[in-house]
């Protein structure tokens, strides 16, 4: 997670939020109030149309539909150039907050403006799947001290009864004893010296005799059962971004910070440069591989395997995570949200649709900031640790999406 | 590093309209001082001394809650009290009290985008120490200052965003332009300023060019004592697109508006070509000659200086140019200028703006709801301003290969606190 302003936003003026499947029709319906009052009812009016931002052909033809509809119901009459009283200048416009919609109504040698403010970030709210989720976390771990990672195994044929823990230092195996959980073996992790201090670390499992431990300037393999045993190198090799070894998509990690620096390699990023970036991603996008990085600028960035783009996407903090389910588009991202170490976070899912991200679930509230969000071993679930404000531990949860409410 | 200009000061200007225009620098400043907010890409506020705000429903009172276990540069806690008095020495028209771990702003008028003007390197939060000398919160301490020539900035053990990775910071000022290319290439800086129109002419691998958004508006000033129809006159015969074309390389953006198009969305309501027939009519009210003084040590200033003058003429207006402190120069009525941005906030930057062009206008900026609100108050700066806008260029920097983590914000702010250098590097 990162900074977030507890603080209010406020909108600028008119201001409209959009509630509906790319429904221009609030806005655009402002705006054509706006022109006839500055043009006067029953006016023969020309329009002209300029697009200066990144709404679709189909977003202004939408708009242009609905903006029409309003200034007819209002008596004015819609005409070519040559037979108006009036031409009016109609700019689709965006700046640092949105986008801005201004009409020019000429009056003499003068003008009249109308503007119409349209938050950018409202664009998330067009249509996902459809298909209302649910995100659930469920506890899986606590403990006074930070911790990195955290996998719940399988033993004996009971799932849910051992658990790998990883901390800077060691990776501890625990099985459950009851109610409580017992040491079953705690390894040191040998050549990890300077870490910063917040680091991060994760770990891939691909079978309990194939475990792998990511940290910075640190790989460690070996087997969880029979023995849990591994062997550390000292290496920059890149980070798995996925959850499974084979990622089409790995990121080389800085080894004395607490993000990857940007280089690309696997299949899909061999040769590619993104800017810095915390986290990552990955969806679906029409059958191909979309990865969302989740830069340290605070800008989220679309990489298809050949194209860096930034999105559109704002309010996400700096954890994101990808998870493959049976909901919706069977592909969904989870993320934090922004904010400052000292207040709770919160995770949601969200759907990429068109670029843009569609929330589809609630958020899931916290107790403390967010300072993990991986993709789970078999990518269907995701575990985020928390640092309860309240009671000072650090504690792990498993995030699972079902479909419907 | 290295830098044109020369700024005798490392504590931010707190009266803008009587310091001079380049007694400070922005990107030192915030290098030594927090400000209560930050802004993010989108123009957001973001915390950072402080962790949360909340205002009244009419944005009279503002409340800032303040990080707790913030250390100065001296090693003792930043208090509330602290915060608050060097924020009413920036903010002589609110009234900044403390009271417990927050400071309370209060105004006779709103103030809509507080957290934005928070942001603001002139905000930033100055202590003071022994002999007076300012102390600041951030990643890097002044070791040794050298007004105008040198600084020597150290990474402060007890920053509260945790030590930065550089050890120090070594700055040169006044350096040209040309001398810095050469540092550059010769590896004795590794951060040097760059012409945004030398920018496109010659790639080099061993470099990465920082190239942000336009955020510097050249304008001409004019002085009081010129007639109006020389501003309109001269405002009608500059063709901007040319300038920006062929004089920038296209990285600017032509403009007639105080603040660039990227950040208000609305400045290209406001004329930018030429209307050379118009300016003619304005003849018989012109004076028989007019100087446009510009820094002889700005090439790109120089360039537009004369092209400005080629248009002026061409338009029937009799203007020569000189370089600024000679003596072809003094009494000259037009000063070609450089005015930086100072936020990427609309109404922030619009209120830096007026602070120096006309203070009067300011609670018309700070009280501006919506865009149109804003656009309105902006037409009405410019018409009572003496400034013609020219042209928006982008801050552009070249960087070492070995400078790892270097991020910027839109606008050219630095996070110089997550750079570090390649092994093998001083």
């Amino acid at each position: 997670m990162k900074f977030r302003a507890i603080a209010l936003l406020f909108c600028f003026g008119v201001c409209v939020p959009l509630a509906a499947a790319e429904d221009w029709s609030t806005p655009a319906r402002q705006l054509a109030d706006k022109i006839n009052g500055a043009a006067g009812p029953g006016s023969a009016m020309a329009l002209t149309f300029n697009n200066a931002s990144s709404l679709t052909p189909s977003d202004l033809a939408d708009i242009r539909l609905a903006m029409e509809s309003q200034l007819r119901t209002q008596g004015t009459r819609i005409v070519e150039p040559a037979q108006a009283d009036v031409e009016v200048r109609v700019t689709f416009a965006q700046n640092v907050r949105g986008y801005l919609w201004v009409a020019e109504v000429p009056h003499g040698h003068t003008q009249e403006v109308g503007m119409v403010e349209v938050p950018r970030a409202q664009r998330a709210t067009v249509a996902g799947s459809g298909n209302a989720m649910v995100l659930r976390k469920t506890a899986l771990w606590s403990q006074e001290g930070p911790f990195l990672d955290v996998i719940p195994l399988e033993m004996n044929g009971a799932s849910g009864n051992a658990l790998l823990v990883l901390e800077s230092q060691y990776v501890t195996l625990y099985t459950k004893q009851g109610s409580g959980w017992d040491v079953l073996r705690r390894f040191p992790l040998d050549r990890v010296t300077n870490q910063p201090r917040d680091g991060r670390g994760r770990m891939i499992l691909t079978s309990l005799t194939d475990l792998s431990v990511y940290l910075p300037g640190v790989v460690c393999s070996g087997p969880v059962l029979p023995l849990l045993n591994l062997g550390c190198e000292a290496t920059d090799d890149p980070w798995p971004l996925a959850s499974d070894p084979q990622s089409s998509v790995k990121g080389f990690f800085s080894r004395s910070r607490n993000f990857f620096n940007g280089v690309l390699s696997g299949s899909l990023g061999q040769g590619r440069t993104a800017p810095p970036f915390f986290s990552a991603a990955q969806v679906d996008e029409k059958s191909s591989e979309l990865w969302l990085f989740d830069g340290t600028d605070g800008q989220i960035q679309f990489f298809n395997g050949s194209n860096l783009t930034p999105a559109e996407i704002s309010g996400w903090g700096s954890d994101i995570a990808g998870v493959k389910t049976e909901c919706g588009l069977n592909s969904q991202v989870l993320a934090s949200r922004t904010g400052d170490w000292n207040t709770p976070d919160a995770v949601q899912a969200f759907e990429i649709v068109n670029r843009q991200a569609v929330p589809v679930s609630g958020a899931v509230e916290f107790g403390g900031p967010v300072t993990v969000l991986w993709t789970a071993p078999g990518g269907t679930t995701a575990v985020a640790i928390d640092h309860n404000l309240t009671s000072g531990k650090y504690e792990a949860f498993s995030l699972t999406i079902s479909c419907g409410r | 590093m290295e830098m044109r200009g020369v700024p005798t000061a490392f504590a931010p200007a707190q009266d803008l309209q009587s310091a001079p225009l380049g007694s400070t620098d922005d990107h030192i400043t915030l290098l030594i001082f927090d400000t209560l907010t930050r802004l993010d890409n989108n123009g957001q506020a973001q915390p950072l001394l402080a962790i949360s705000w909340e205002h009244l429903p009419n944005f009279k009172r503002w409340v800032f809650t303040l990080r707790p276990n913030v250390k100065l540069h001296n090693g003792t806690m930043l208090q509330p009290a602290t915060v608050a008095q060097s924020l009413q020495a920036s903010n002589p028209g609110l009234k900044v009290s403390a009271l417990a771990d927050t400071v309370v702003f209060e105004s006779d008028t709103p103030v809509v985008d507080m957290p934005a003007e928070m942001a603001r390197a002139s905000n930033a939060i100055v202590a003071k120490g022994s002999n007076n000398v300012p102390l600041g919160t951030g990643p890097f301490r002044v070791a040794d200052w050298q007004g105008g020539r040198r600084a020597l900035l150290q990474a402060f053990d007890g920053y509260w965003g945790g030590r930065p990775f550089l050890d120090a910071i070594e700055i040169t000022m006044g350096r040209a332009l040309r001398d810095q290319l050469v540092d550059f290439e010769t590896g004795k800086a590794d951060l040097v300023e760059c012409a945004a129109d030398q920018v496109r002419r010659s790639p080099q691998d061993n470099r990465k060019v920082l190239l942000s958004a336009p955020d510097e508006l050249i304008a001409i000033a004019f002085d009081k004592s010129s007639p109006a129809a020389l501003q309109r006159a001269v405002s009608l015969s500059v063709d901007r697109p040319a300038i920006n074309a062929v004089l920038l390389q296209r990285l600017g953006e032509p403009t007639g508006a105080l603040l660039p198009q990227w950040m208000s969305g609305y400045a290209f309501l406001f004329p930018i070509f030429a209307d050379v027939d118009r300016a003619r009519q304005l003849r018989s009210e012109l004076p028989n000659s007019v100087t446009l003084a510009y820094d002889g040590n700005d090439a790109l200033l120089r360039a537009i200086a004369e092209r400005v003058s080629l248009d002026a003429r061409q338009a029937g207006i009799p203007m020569q140019t000189a370089q600024e402190h000679t003596a072809d120069a003094t009494g000259a009525a037009l000063h070609l200028v450089r005015l930086p941005m100072q936020s990427s906030d609309p109404v922030a930057a619009l209120a830096g703006l007026a602070s120096i062009l006309d203070p009067a206008v300011l609670p018309r900026m700070r009280t501006a709801k919506s865009m149109e609100q804003l656009y309105d108050a902006e037409k009405s700066l410019l018409e009572n301003s003496r400034l013609v806008p020219i042209v928006y260029v982008p801050d552009a920097h070249l960087l070492s290969p070995s400078i790892r983590n270097w991020t910027e914000t839109r606008v050219g702010g630095w996070r110089v606190d997550d750079v570090w250098l390649e092994a093998g590097k001083p």
